[in-house]
């Protein structure tokens, strides 16, 4: 029986310090000084409210609406059939090559976003992978970077930029054919335009004096591109979309929470 | 009973308790549940045999009272019990659905276990999945139950589950009430039917 008595008060002692122990780690983290952790221990243990709410400034919801629903329709009726007749003649790997040479293309946009945004590490992966894909990868067609050295392109736009200076995003606007953006993410979108190789390449060596030439040119590269992303997987959309009661309201939290991300990160 | 099998029964009590007492890490606990979807995955079972694995998988490892009122946030504090569980049961199974649907597509890709962040109860798992050649971040919250770490919510590429439906949630009980939320998660899950 003395056995006994003695096991079962192992038993408990084991118990207790396995819980004060756990105990413990949690009390350090709340006595800790550092501003996060007294910010977790303020908040009381099992309160629901977890996240802060997500913070929408929607202010044009009636016009964005009315532009979604005409882009929805645009897509169904323009950019998808197009999509799907593009991916029934062109096979695959002509459609991902013209994909990597584009994303290719857009390497000083990327590298510049970078080095504005004083990320050297994303800036060396952008100079890196371009020397790599321009040579070995035939003016980027094959994305040798990412296949051979696992060395990935960042996604650095001018939008990020603008936030990490500080810039307020601004309202949430949808623009017909081009979709959701905020007002900041709207000069973002036109910073990258004219970051774009066309925008240079095209009154240098092409010359066209009319400006409207030189849009539908831009507009041009941007159609085609969209049209031949869509055909890697014209589903997409829709499969996305079927997950939502209210898509307009849906794509526009996908958006807002993708973007802050990618301003902080 | 002599001496020598009490003192072996015991100490393998004691052992058993101390196992059990001594909670895994989030990280663990999560890689523990997808490994063994993955492995239900690979192995030859039937479809519908597949799934109700799976289902179980899901319903231990996820907290669904807390999934729901993260979603809802202030107005779950509004809804009676019955429809606090009513409205957690057909979430929770909407999730289930998504989740379904996804891993069919993805599977096969590759799933990195990047740490984890304990805050008290709660926890973050970071992940990465490799989605169309590049690797996305998918980040679980988890919270701890009776020494297991449940997950709660998830983020992928910083979009969250609970704030992508709370606020297509809260429109439509302004609207329409409780009654017409559920009414929209069965819209939702009959899509998955077909």
């Amino acid at each position: 029986m003395r056995i006994l008595a003695v096991v079962i008060f192992l038993a408990l002692v084991v118990c207790v310090q396995c819980s004060t122990s756990q105990k413990k780690v949690a009390s350090s983290e709340i006595s800790s000084p550092a501003g996060k952790s007294t910010i977790a221990a303020a908040e009381p243990e099992d309160e629901s409210d977890s996240e802060p709410e997500l913070v929408i400034h929607d202010p044009y919801e009636g016009y964005n609406r009315k532009i979604h629903a005409f882009n929805d329709f645009f897509f169904h009726y323009g950019i998808y059939p197009l999509a799907s007749g593009w991916n029934f003649i062109t096979p695959r790997f002509l459609r991902v090559g013209l994909d990597n040479f584009i994303t290719w293309a857009y390497t000083p946009g990327r590298l510049i976003n970078n080095l504005l945004q004083a990320k050297l590490a994303g800036a060396g992966k952008e100079t890196l992978s371009f020397a790599i894909n321009g040579t070995m990868g035939g003016l980027g067609v094959y994305n040798a970077s990412r296949e051979i050295f696992a060395l990935d392109q960042t996604v650095e736009d001018s939008d990020q930029t603008l936030g990490k200076w500080g810039i307020p995003e601004g309202a949430y606007i949808v623009w017909p054919f081009i979709g959701p953006r905020t007002v900041r993410g709207t000069f973002g979108f036109a910073g990258d335009l004219m970051l774009q190789p066309q925008t240079v390449v095209v009154p240098v060596y092409i010359q066209p004096e009319n400006i409207w030439v030189q849009g539908a040119i831009i507009a041009g590269t941007y159609t085609v591109r969209a049209v031949n992303q869509t055909s890697l997987d014209p589903d997409a959309y829709d499969n996305l979309m079927k997950d939502s009661i209210d898509p307009y309201a849906f794509l526009r939290d996908i958006y807002l929470q993708n973007t802050r991300k990618n301003v902080a990160d | 009973m002599n001496h020598f099998s009490k003192v072996g029964f015991l100490s393998f009590t004691l052992l058993y308790a101390a196992t059990t007492l001594h909670a895994g890490t989030p990280q663990q606990d999560l890689k523990k549940a997808v490994s063994e979807v993955l492995q239900i995955l690979d192995s030859k079972k039937e479809k519908k045999a597949k799934r109700a694995a799976i289902s179980e998988i899901y319903e231990a490892n996820f907290d669904f009272e807390k999934l729901g009122s993260n979603t809802l946030k202030s107005d779950y504090k509004k809804l009676s019990d019955e429809q606090k569980k009513a409205f957690n049961e057909r979430f929770a199974r909407f999730v289930l659905e998504f989740y379904l649907d996804k891993i069919d597509k993805y599977n096969r890709n590759k799933i990195e276990f990047e740490g984890d962040e304990i805050k008290g109860q709660r926890a973050t798992v970071f992940t990465l999945l490799e989605y169309q050649g590049k690797m996305a971040k998918v980040n679980y919250s988890m919270s701890s139950k009776n020494g297991k770490w449940l997950v709660y919510d998830f983020e992928v590429e910083g979009v969250r589950l609970s704030s992508t439906y709370r606020s297509q949630f809260a429109k439509v009980l302004k609207e329409k009430g409780f009654d017409g939320l559920m009414g929209e998660l069965n819209r939702l899950l009959n899509k998955y039917k077909k």
